[in-house]
This record gives structure tokens, C-alpha cells and sequence, in this order.
């Protein structure tokens, strides 16, 4: 599998004994080493401010070591911003409205690039132009229509919002990619006698790039959300969300930075975690699909 | 490497033969339209496009279609959100904002936002996913996920993060640069324009970077590798791989990394408000912090105005983008033509 | 491989289709809040109040068992959002806090069908009323056709911004004694070059974001002419940001930049705060709600002292402001409690009661209702209410609509500083960065806030409104003393 370019060396160069994939990392490495500290290191000033005091935080200036570990932070991270109450919350409207997105917008988009039926054209180009609508200044409507179904003040209707409101962005990339496929492909399958639905889930691995987008993309959306629990979950405040819970840091007259950090740093796990683990549908490669 | 049993390709053609052909579509790709690949559904097939097409239409309808036409029925009225709108001023609001310079200003710095940070953050994402896609590469998962970590940041946290580092009375990256000479130690880049607007851009690129890096390397996973293979046998560059596989073949999802970069960045909302607050002065209005000012600066909240602000921000955005799709795509046609 | 991979396929197609069956499952699982007796929800923002508010509750709960008490703190700025949509969808709070434009609170709560009389409109109790000094119940602020909507919570004479605050460490660091804190102007700006001179420290945490600029101009602003928080001169009866009093105190502030006494940056309210209480700056202009912040901040109040506001040198020609701005608490138009709200209100505003002793005890401010020297304790506000007392630092200014009742429906005031309601704010970020004279921008700001406030008022006259511009005129009052109409 490994490319032949690095094998056969192109030009002959002085001959070293590091071979030339052990080269490039001599050269590539230290840099993006240096370049990922700094960009990493606003992060880490973030997590090391969980142990910080309000005062430590500001005069800490630069520094990454607290003025003294102070655990506090954590505990009022936990209670008051309702780690424990709204655990559950939080992870049942991520993984429920990642879940909807992932299925409708697959299912569409792959629609949209495979198949010519009537109306294709208008709805890509609407899809496309609603992409420009500020999704923040719909959401009066939004809730009017989460109210009718009567499913305000519910975890149902969290999700449906959560879900229903963005997605064509998803459903582009999917289209985008689903065209990109090979139409060879698609001939053999139908020599093979695969039907549509067989012929879908053929092709669907193809796309676990754009899958694994969407998942990492619309979990940490979701996650994060605070507009949609906040707002279609007035009326049953136990029904919302960690992101909810953390605007108890922000208060009247003082912001209790320290507490919000630690917050952070506790709902930022999850999150590393669906990247780590999705990451590797970036790097699996495709090219067994097309060839032997 | 194999594909699964129901594989279209006879287990017994060898590789090299299989990649001739491919090499030989690879030389005709760059105008082949993706359009190419859609055929007319037939029979049940009907059926199964309208299945295929249901959940994401109901939802689409729903959440989007719909709130939006309530939104520009809503843009004709003074309407403070509570109550049905009643009072009808038709074109009013829009008469109002054309006149209105602030978010005349808000729209310029909006575009200028969404230019810059775009013309930074695209091209190196890119090169990052590139390298981060290299087989070479050592501590692959770890750099990524170093590049990703801004992305999960809440934006009232980077905006603190920010605004402790670059103060000019204690900041440490103000003191950095104080040591290394480079400035007198009490530069507040928020104090201009100018310099608060690139600051705005540099940290949104900080924030977004890791998304569009991932982007870029779904996209780059379309590629298959034996377009690679078949060019290194004919002794093509690593550049030329670049400029005449890679980068066409990523064309199509191209196009949507880059409308989603530039209307991302058009929604600007969150930085704004925890590091300029539109200032000095209103020289970093943008138009989302214009709306929400608007519509919530004081009772009898401006529900209508701000759906009016809105939705010919959304408007003015979609020509603008569209028309810039256009032009790359004539471009692209004209250079074909002249066969460069 | 080849059966992992097309089970991983069938996995994606699985996980695709549970979550259609999950969804209509999860319309199962929400809703349905059981309890017996009434529950009265109260909303605010005073996020810093949770455990105080917990206490409260429990306390009400306990002499009151059949009420249960939800009171939600949502940060201020998704509270305005929110609380619109709430009320549109019948699901707000029985009780709700709104304090947008003080006097003119109730006004616009009835004009958006938001509240509702207190106990249902029925006549209150005198004991009740009496528990607010005379004059605190004023038709068209809180009262109506006779029926009582609201009531003052914070007291107007001590609450406010407009002290100043003095960091001990750095005073004594340049060789300064905060007990003979800067009195003028002048005052200010020697003691700013000896702590310049002196210290690390700057010398005053200014924050300039925003709204926030209105810390430091309200307080040096007072010793130059009184005005209200929208910058409204009531002897003149105009905005009054192009007047030269206005631009008088704003070239002092750029002065005081120029000579680098203020902390450099664009701050905001947070930012200076924790500038002051780290010892980073030894002066800070705020209000009476600062002591509270601080001890959050880790400053203790031994470790600050609080002085009048400096004057200019040839003595103060204003004063602060005072107007009754305290009424916070509404009772919605919707809520079904009233009868509950109404009992809680009687309770919470007991002169002796349990709010109003943990309330003072916990230093969150001062309350119109209660005693006030008798069960502070923090010193730092002990200090503000002497020095708030001293006749003439905070002087009540006029009431339009005491005088014009016809005001009570009236918009054109709410227009006037509705149109772009941070734009003297803008402006002030604008000048003091650019270096330059506010007055053209001043200038366009009062023209446009006139000529709405104008217009308005003269289209509501012809609808037969008694209202004009003389509603907003008293040229009788001197900036130095409460008014007092002329019966």
C-alpha cells in the first residue's frame, strides 16, 4: 500500500542511512511541534485556569502553573452549573440529534448527487441558499412550530430542534462527496444486480470522511448547544443542558471565570473523545473501494 | 486491501490495469462535471428517492423553510415578539436600514471578516491536511487533535483567553512581544480598527482552524490512491500531484468547504461580542451583532427590523458568494478553453 | 476483512435506522412535572443569589408548605432574549425581575401585556405600603388606575454607581493615606502621578467597553451637573451629551488618558475589577453593588476604602441621581398564581423578615424597605450609606410623568433612546481612543434622540395625548437638590 515515490528515491542525493520518510519527519516534525504548542497553548491556559483562584487566573499572566491547586473550581463546576443533573441531558441531545443528522442528511444528499428527478435542481439551490440564513434569527418561528406539535417543554422537542435546524450544511458535503464517486462503480454494482438499497449501503463506507464529519462536527455542536435547550426548555429547567448550566458562571455583576473553566475542562472530555476515536476515518483510506 | 465481496472489479485484473484506465480518466477529469454521475430514477427506485428524500425534507421544511418565510412576513411589521404582529409598516424597516450607515459599516467589516479570515484559514488548513494525511508522518492522532482543540472551546471562553493575553496593562503575549522589542509594551490592538479587525481574524482562524483542516482531509480521502501510483510511474512531482490529482479531484467538496468557510465567517457573533463589543467606537460592528443590538438594545424589542436586517444581510451574502462561484467557475471554463 | 468492512457497513446502516426509531421514543420521556400544592416560578438574573435565593425558598417553603417556590437565575444576556419567548408561549414565570429604564419599567411592561396587578388588582393592605418611606408608590411608575403593579426593591438613595474606590495597598505603596482620599479633580490627578511615580500599579481601572464607560463618567460627571442614565438633563429638557458640562468631564477622562493614568486597554467591567482587586490599579469608579463582587474577587473589605466621587476644583455644580428606578420584581400577565406571587412578595418584603435580613447580611445591596444601617454589616457599604446620606450626593430628579400623567402611554421617550441605545457609549469608546473631540458625534446623537423624542411627542399630542416637551422641562430645579414640584 505504501506509495512507491517513497521507496524509489527520485533524484539520487547523498546517500544517508535514514530513509526518506524518516527524513521528512526530521524536518516536518519539530515544526509542527512548535507551531502545535502555541496553537494548543490558549487550550491549556484554559485548563490550567480550572485550578486557578479568580485572582491567580488574572495576575497568572502567561502561565500555565496555577498559584495553588484549587479544587474548588470543580465542585462548583459540578453543583452549580448541574454537572450532575444535566448529564444526561447533555448526552442524550447529542448523541439522539447527531444520530437524526447523520440519517437524513446521508440519505439526501445521496439522493440529490445520484439521482435526475424533477425539482433536484431547486432544491439543491435552495438548500444552498438557506446555508446564508443566520439560524439564530429563525428561532422565534422555530419555537412557535416545536409549540403547535406540543412538544415544547420536552426532550423529544429538544432534538427535533436540535436536528431539524441545521443540516443542509451536511447535507452539501454529502452531495459533494457522493458525486465524487466513480460512476464505474455504480455500473458494476447494477451488473451485479444490487438493487438500490444494496447499492446504498455499498457505497455509504465510501463516504465515512464526510460521516465521521458530521458526527464530530454536529456532536460538538450539540453539545455545546445552548440556545435551543435554553430556550424550548423554559418551562422544565430539569430538562436542559450542561452548556445551560454553565451561564450560572455569569452573573449580575461578576463572571466567575475559575468555575466556568472547570466546567469546560470536565465537558471537554467527551468531546476529545468522539475525535480521537473518529479521527481514524480520516486516515483508513478509500482506495479499497476501487480497487482490488 | 480489498472491497467487499459484492466488489465490482473481477478479483483477477491486476492492479497496473486497473489503474491504466483510471490514469487515462484522470487525464480528462479536471472539466468533467460531477453532473455526469446522475441518472434518471426509474420504477421503484421512484419510491425509494422519495423515501430517501422524506426525513431531511419534513425536518428542512420544519426547522428551516417555513421560519424563514415567517421571518420575512414578519420583516413588514414593527414587531416587539410577543403578541401576533399587528402593525403593518411594509417596507419601512428595509427603507430603514439602506439609510442606516452603521450597518452599512456592520456589512463592510462582516465582508472583510469573512474574506480574511477565509483567505487564511482555507489555504492553510489545507496544507495542514495534507500533511496531516502524509503516511510518513509521525504522532499523526496527536497533532490532530492539538489543531482541533480551539474548535471546542466555548467562544466566551476564547474571547477571555484572548482578552487576558493580548491586554496591554498585563497581557502576556503583549508582554512577549514587548520583549522581543517588537512594540513599546502597552499596544492595544483593539484600540484601531484595523489592527482590532485582524486580531478578530488571527483568532477566529485560531479557533475554526482544526474544522476546515478536517474538512480538507474528508476531502482529500475521495482521492483514490492508485491516481497517485499511476502518476508516480509517469515521474510526476509532488507539486504536479497536487495541482493536477489533488486538487481537482477535490473540486466538488471544494466548492462547499469554501462557501461554508465564507458564510461561517459572515455569522460572526460570539468573538465580537467578547472582545471588541463592536468598538472601538462601532469600527467592529458586524451585522450579527448588529441584529442582536437591534433587536434587544432595549423594550419594545425590534423583532421586525432585526428579521429585515437579517434577511438582506442573507440576501446580499448569497448574491455575493454565488456570484463569486460564477466567476471561478468562467474562469475555470475560459482557462479549459485556452487549454491552460 | 472483507466481512468486517460490510459489517461495518450494516453497522452504519443499523445505527442510521435506530435513530429513527429513537426518536419518536423520545417523545415519551419529557414533560410531566408532578407536585402537589402551588409552584410559583420566580425569574432573574442575579446568577451570583443562587444559594441565597435556595436559601429563601426553603425558608418560604417551610412557614408556607403549600407553596414551592422555583426561582432561575439566567445570565442577563440570554435573560431578554428568553423571557419574550417565554411569555409568548404561555410557559414565563409567575414572577419575573425587569429593571430596563427605571421609571419607565411599568409602562412598558403594560404595553407589552407583560404584567399584571399585584394580589390581582384587589386593593393592598396599608400595612403593607407602609413599609416603604412616603412617596415611594408613585401613579404611572408603580401604580395605576389604582391598582399597585410594582414595588421598589433597592432603595434609590445609597444604590447606584458613583463612589470611589480606593485599593489601601497601593495608597500605601505611593506613599498615600486613603483616609484623606482626592477630593478634586486636581486631587485625582496628583494622586495619580504619585502612584504612577511610586507603584507598578496604574493608577485608576477605568473600564471603557461598551456601557461599562459609564462607571467612570457618571461619577466624575456628578460634580458637573445631574443628569439620568440616558444622559437626559431635566432643567434643560434635552439629551445633554453635546452640552459643554458633558464635554467638560470627557475631556477630563481623555486627560487623564493622555497622561497615562488610566489602565491602558479597552476593559470591561469585569476586566478593571479584578484590575482593582489584584492591586493592579489603586483607584476604581463603580457602585454599591462593588463590595460583593470584590469579596467573590478575593478581596476583603479592610483591604479597600470607599470615598465620595472628586469634584472639580471649584466645587461640585451637580450630584448623582436618584429616580425610582428600584421596582424589579413584576408579577406576569399570565401567571395563574396570583394569589401565591402575592404571598410571596408580603413575605419577601417584611422589614424583619428572613429576605431582608439575609439579603443585607449578605451585603447584595441595599433594600427600600427595610432598615437598612440596621443589618448591614459589611463595612464597605456601611461606608457607602454615610457617605450617600451627606445632602446633596444623590439628589431626586424630576418625574415627567408625575407631572404630564398622559406620559404613562406615551412612547416617544422609549423611541428616543431605543434608536441605537449604546450609541453615546460608542461614541465615548470612539473619541477616547481616536484622541479626538466627542462634540460632533455628541452632537449628531442629540440631534437624532431630540428630534425622535420631539416628533413623537407631537404626533401623540394631536392623538390627544396631554404630552409635549415641557413634560420633560423643569427649569426651576437646581442640579444640587431633590426636586420638588411646585404645588
Amino acid at each position: 500500500m505504501s506509495r512507491p515515490e517513497l521507496r524509489t528515491p527520485s533524484a539520487p542525493r547523498r546517500s544517508v542511512r535514514l530513509s526518506r520518510p524518516a527524513r521528512a519527519n526530521l524536518v516536518a516534525l519539530p515544526l509542527l511541534i512548535v507551531v502545535g504548542l502555541v496553537w494548543v497553548y490558549p487550550f491549556l491556559w484554559i485548563v490550567a485556569g480550572a485550578f486557578k483562584t479568580q485572582n491567580g487566573l488574572f495576575t497568572g499572566g502567561a502561565s500555565l502553573i496555577p498559584d495553588q491547586w484549587n479544587f474548588d473550581n470543580f465542585r462548583r463546576a459540578w453543583v452549580d452549573a448541574g454537572f450532575s443533573r444535566y448529564l444526561f441531558n447533555t448526552v442524550l441531545y447529542a448523541v439522539a440529534s447527531t444520530l437524526i443528522e447523520l440519517f437524513k442528511s446521508a440519505l439526501c444528499g445521496y439522493v440529490l448527487a445520484r439521482y435526475e428527478f424533477p425539482g433536484r435542481k431547486l432544491l439543491h439551490r435552495l438548500i444552498v441558499a438557506t446555508l446564508f440564513v443566520p439560524v439564530a434569527s429563525i428561532i422565534i418561528p422555530q419555537f412557535v412550530l416545536v409549540d403547535r406539535l406540543g412538544l415544547l417543554n420536552t426532550r423529544a422537542g429538544v432534538v427535533l430542534a436540535m436536528s431539524g435546524a441545521a443540516g443542509a450544511l451536511y447535507v452539501l458535503l454529502f452531495v459533494g462527496f457522493f458525486s465524487g464517486v466513480p460512476k464505474d462503480l455504480f455500473d458494476a454494482a447494477k451488473l451485479d444486480g444490487a438493487g438500490f438499497l444494496r447499492t446504498f449501503r455499498l457505497v455509504l463506507p465510501l463516504a465515512k470522511p464526510v460521516i465521521a464529519v458530521v458526527v464530530i462536527f454536529q456532536f460538538i455542536t450539540n453539545w455545546n448547544e445552548f440556545n435551543i435547550p435554553l430556550v424550548f426548555t423554559l418551562g422544565q429547567p430539569d430538562l436542559q443542558n450542561l452548556a445551560v448550566g454553565m451561564l450560572s458562571f455569569k452573573g449580575e455583576h461578576s463572571v466567575d471565570w475559575t468555575g466556568f473553566a472547570a466546567g469546560m475542562t470536565l465537558s471537554v472530555i467527551p468531546m476529545l473523545i468522539v475525535f480521537i476515536f473518529f479521527q481514524s476515518y480520516f486516515v483508513r483510506g478509500l482506495a479499497g473501494a476501487t480497487k482490488e | 486491501m480489498t472491497l467487499a465481496p459484492t466488489g465490482p472489479r473481477p478479483p483477477d485484473a491486476a492492479p497496473t490495469t486497473a489503474a491504466r484506465p483510471r490514469r487515462a480518466a484522470f487525464r480528462s477529469r479536471p472539466g468533467r462535471p460531477p453532473e455526469g454521475n446522475r441518472e434518471r430514477a426509474r420504477g421503484r427506485d421512484r419510491l425509494w428517492v422519495a423515501a430517501f428524500l422524506g426525513p431531511f425534507l419534513l425536518l428542512y421544511l420544519g426547522f428551516t423553510l417555513w421560519p424563514l418565510i415567517a421571518t420575512v412576513y414578519y420583516s413588514f411589521f414593527e414587531w416587539s415578539g410577543t403578541g401576533p404582529p399587528e402593525q403593518f409598516v411594509g417596507g419601512d424597516n428595509y427603507s430603514r436600514l439602506l439609510g442606516d450607515p452603521l450597518f452599512w459599516q456592520a456589512v463592510v467589516n462582516t465582508l472583510l471578516f469573512a474574506i480574511g479570515t477565509t483567505l487564511i484559514k482555507l489555504p492553510l488548513s489545507l496544507l495542514a491536511a495534507l500533511v496531516m494525511t502524509r503516511k510518513w508522518l509521525r504522532a499523526k492522532k496527536a497533532l490532530r487533535t492539538v489543531f482541533f482543540a480551539p474548535l471546542i472551546i466555548p467562544v466566551a471562553m476564547a474571547g477571555l483567553v484572548f482578552t487576558y493575553l493580548l491586554n496591554p496593562s498585563n497581557g502576556a503575549l503583549n508582554s512577549a512581544l514587548h520583549g522581543l522589542g517588537l512594540t513599546d509594551g502597552t499596544t492595544d490592538v483593539f484600540a484601531n480598527r484595523w489592527t482590532a479587525l485582524l486580531a478578530l481574524i488571527l483568532i477566529s482562524v485560531w479557533q475554526v482552524f482544526g474544522q476546515y483542516m478536517i474538512y480538507w482531509m474528508a476531502a482529500l480521502q475521495n482521492v483514490p490512491d492508485e491516481l497517485y501510483e499511476a502518476a508516480a510511474l509517469d515521474g510526476a512531482s509532488e507539486w504536479q500531484k497536487l495541482t493536477r490529482i489533488t486538487l481537482p479531484m477535490i473540486r466538488p467538496v471544494a466548492v462547499v468547504i469554501v462557501m461554508l468557510a465564507l458564510v461561517n465567517a459572515m455569522h460572526v457573533f460570539g468573538l465580537v461580542v467578547t472582545l471588541t463589543g463592536g468598538g472601538p467606537g462601532t469600527s467592529t460592528y458586524v451585522v450579527s451583532y448588529f441584529i442582536y443590538r437591534q433587536a434587544f438594545g432595549s423594550l419594545p424589542f425590534a423583532y421586525g427590523y432585526a428579521s429585515a436586517a437579517a434577511l438582506l444581510f442573507s440576501v446580499m451574502a448569497f448574491v455575493l458568494v454565488t456570484s463569486q462561484g460564477l466567476f471561478v467557475r468562467r474562469a475555470q471554463r475560459l482557462r479549459k478553453e485556452y487549454g491552460v | 476483512m472483507g466481512t468486517g468492512r460490510s459489517a461495518g457497513t450494516s453497522r452504519i446502516g443499523r445505527l442510521a435506522l435506530a435513530s429513527v426509531v429513537v426518536a419518536p421514543l423520545l417523545a415519551a420521556c419529557g414533560g410531566g412535572s408532578g407536585s402537589s400544592g402551588t409552584a410559583l416560578k420566580i425569574w432573574d438574573y442575579s446568577a451570583e443569589q443562587t444559594d441565597f435565593h435556595k436559601k429563601v425558598t426553603e425558608e418560604f417553603h417551610r412557614q408556607h408548605p403549600d407553596i414551592t417556590v422555583q426561582w432561575q437565575s439566567i445570565s442577563q444576556d440570554e435573560y431578554k432574549r428568553t423571557l419574550p419567548l417565554a411569555f409568548q408561549s404561555g410557559q414565563g414565570p409567575d414572577i419575573f425581575y425587569w429593571s430596563d429604564n427605571g421609571p419607565l419599567a411599568m409602562s412598558q411592561l403594560l404595553d407589552q401585556k407583560w404584567i399584571q396587578p399585584l394580589d390581582g388588582g384587589s386593593a393592598l393592605p396599608a400595612s403593607f405600603t407602609e413599609r416603604w418611606p412616603a412617596g415611594s408608590f408613585v401613579n404611572g411608575v408603580n401604580q395605576l388606575d389604582g391598582k399597585t403593579y410594582g414595588f421598589p426593591l433597592s432603595e434609590s438613595t445609597y444604590w447606584g454607581p458613583g463612589y470611589m474606590f480606593l485599593n489601601k495597598k497601593v495608597f500605601a505603596d505611593a506613599g498615600l493615606d486613603t483616609a484623606a482620599p482626592p477630593k478634586t479633580w486636581s486631587d485625582l490627578k496628583t494622586a495619580c502621578a504619585r502612584i504612577k511615580a511610586e507603584t507598578k500599579a496604574y493608577c485608576i481601572a477605568a473600564p471603557t467597553k461598551d456601557v461599562d464607560f459609564q462607571r467612570i463618567f457618571y461619577a466624575l460627571a456628578a460634580g458637573e451637573y445631574t443628569f439620568n442614565d440616558w444622559f437626559f438633563d431635566y432643567r434643560k429638557g434635552t439629551f445633554s451629551l453635546a452640552e459643554p458640562q458633558a464635554q467638560k468631564v470627557f475631556a477630563f477622562i481623555q486627560e487623564l488618558k493622555k497622561d497615562g493614568y488610566l489602565a491602558p486597554g479597552t476593559n470591561d467591567k469585569n476586566f478593571s475589577r479584578q484590575q482593582f482587586a489584584s492591586g493592579q490599579a489603586g483607584i476604581m469608579m463603580d457602585g454599591t453593588w462593588l463590595p460583593s463582587v470584590l469579596t467573590s474577587l478575593g478581596m476583603k473589605s479592610d483591604q479597600y476604602a470607599v470615598a465620595p466621587h472628586p469634584v472639580p476644583d471649584d466645587g461640585s455644580k451637580g450630584a448623582l441621581w436618584s429616580q425610582p428606578d428600584g421596582n424589579k420584581y413584576w408579577v406576569s400577565a399570565k401567571s395563574k398564581q396570583s394569589k401565591a406571587a402575592w404571598t410571596f412578595l408580603d413575605w419577601m418584603t417584611r422589614p424583619d423578615g428572613y429576605f431582608a435580613k439575609e439579603y443585607l447580611k449578605d451585603g447584595f445591596g441595599t433594600l427600600a424597605f427595610a432598615d437598612n444601617a440596621r443589618y448591614i454589616t459589611d463595612p464597605a457599604i456601611r461606608r457607602i450609606t454615610k457617605i450617600a446620606d451627606e445632602p446633596g450626593y444623590r439628589v431626586k430628579l424630576p418625574l415627567p410623568v408625575a407631572k404630564c400623567p398622559d406620559l404613562v402611554k406615551s412612547k416617544a421617550y422609549v423611541k428616543a433612546i431605543g434608536e441605537r441605545p449604546t450609541w453615546e457609549y460608542e461614541a465615548m469608546s470612539g473619541a477616547l481612543n481616536s484622541g479626538t473631540s466627542l462634540r460632533p458625534e455628541a452632537q449628531r446623537i442629540v440631534a437624532a434622540r431630540q428630534k425622535t423624542l420631539t416628533d413623537q411627542l407631537k404626533q401623540e399630542a394631536a392623538q390627544g395625548l396631554k404630552v409635549s416637551l415641557d413634560c420633560f422641562t423643569f427649569p426651576d430645579w437646581s442640579y444640587t437638590s431633590d426636586y420638588r414640584p411646585a404645588k
